[in-house]
């Protein structure tokens, strides 16, 4: 079963969409969700302390989510950690790119509860 | 056969100073001088004629480049004719001599959307996350467990489709992008043809024909407060009861109402010194102005 007490970092650069990720998480049961507006912040807190999943948008500046995501993976200690994009970028490239990044799941936006929590479970197991 | 000699410059400065030496010899030079550039213009005179005679020939019906010329006169009238469309389409997208920038309006136009959305969309996210926790402290019972269960659900709806503020966001980004490229392309073409010229191309028709046209500005960025509309309404009231069909036509009209908007709220707070029966008016009030 999934730890659903390992911080969550959430990292938009819209608040309302931190906001409602956040609280989706909150309803799944998870307890520990941290937020970060940008990359370079998100890539801060990372290495501050122990994450168990990033959610991450793509599109922000000036660090992207797909920059973040391969400066995660380009670290050693961060590498294994799971990753799921969520974006609004739904062109099949972009799939194709953040896979070839390593991420660990993709859900286009808008989206709905039960589409979150399954991508979830995908990633970390059932909750 | 003999060949021709050939002298160095230095040969030949030192002979054209030896022939200078004397008045005789100036004068020798001065006339040579003087048969060589009868010489050369007589070359030019020949050259010019020989070259309006191919050009004149070349024009002529008969021949095929006459033919050629004409096209290529038709297409650079074209041009001209494109060039001045595009100058006065410019002058119409250039700032008017009260500061107005179509592009920059349209810019903050579409900035307003997204700070108003994003507004409302917090004030949803408050209300869904208020209902949220309320039935989280409804009493689970047989009776009310399925209807607790589905108001979550829909909350969950509720909180799911505010997303589409970040997504409507990042579209109006894009147009917003666009319309600052649009913008700079402008200017660059404003600074080729020079702000003078484009101003002299005079008025551009905006293309509404609507007798309010001039007070049909939409939602405004500087736009008076709810609290301005009230004095100014207060104050209309206490003196004399507007003709609203004169308002609404009338071409000063549109000039008068910000200027006295404006001037309202300071009379608005002179007139609550003064007692709470002198300037304050309720809905009831309001209302009556419009019956």
């Amino acid at each position: 079963m999934t730890n659903l007490n390992s911080n969550v970092l959430v990292v938009d650069d819209y608040g309302t969409m931190r906001r409602i990720i956040r609280n989706l998480l909150t309803q799944i049961g998870f307890s520990n969700i941290d937020e970060a507006p940008d990359g370079a912040t998100a890539l801060g807190k990372l290495r501050e302390r122990a994450f168990g999943l990033v959610i991450s948008d793509w599109n922000m500046e000036p660090m992207t989510g797909l920059q973040l995501l391969q400066e995660v993976r380009a670290d050693s200690k961060l590498k294994p950690l799971p990753f799921i994009m969520v974006t609004a970028e739904s062109k099949t490239e972009n799939v194709v790119a953040a896979k070839a990044a390593g991420v660990s799941n993709y859900i286009i936006k808008p989206f709905n509860a039960d589409t979150l929590k399954k991508k979830i479970e995908s990633v970390l197991g059932p909750l | 056969m003999s060949t021709l000699l050939n002298l160095t410059d230095e040969d030949y400065l030192l002979i054209e100073d030896a022939i200078a030496a004397n008045a005789r010899g100036r004068a020798f030079l001065r006339m040579r001088d003087q048969r060589s550039r009868v010489v050369a213009t007589d070359d030019v005179k020949r050259l010019v004629r020989s070259l309006t005679t191919s050009v004149k020939k070349a024009a002529s019906p008969e021949n095929e480049g006459g033919a050629h010329i004409r096209i290529l006169r038709q297409e650079l009238h074209d041009m001209s004719v494109c060039i001045q469309q595009t100058r006065s389409e410019v002058a119409a997208l250039r700032p008017d001599e009260s500061g107005n920038n179509r592009i920059m309006a349209a810019t903050g136009e579409l900035d307003a959307i997204v700070t108003a959305t994003e507004r409302a969309t917090s004030e949803i996210l408050n209300s869904a996350e208020r209902i949220q926790a309320l039935v989280s402290r409804l009493p689970r019972n047989p009776e009310t467990k399925t209807i607790c269960e589905e108001l979550e659900t829909q909350v969950t709806e509720i909180l799911t489709a505010c997303s589409f503020q970040d997504i409507t966001g990042q579209r109006t980004t894009k147009v917003v992008n666009t319309l600052h490229y649009l913008e700079k392309r402008v200017n660059s073409m404003i600074e080729i043809w020079g702000p003078e010229a484009l101003t002299a191309l005079g008025a551009v028709e905006r293309g509404d024909n609507r007798p309010d046209a001039h007070l049909l500005n939409g939602p405004s960025l500087q736009g008076v407060s709810q609290d301005d509309v009230d004095a100014l309404l207060a104050n209309l009231n206490s003196t004399a009861q507007p003709e609203p069909a004169a308002a609404a036509t009338a071409p000063g009209a549109k000039a008068a109402t910000p200027a006295t908007a404006k001037s309202k709220p300071a009379a608005a707070a002179a007139g609550k010194g003064e007692g709470a029966s002198n300037g304050a008016i309720n809905q009831n009030d309001v209302d009556a102005l419009f019956e």
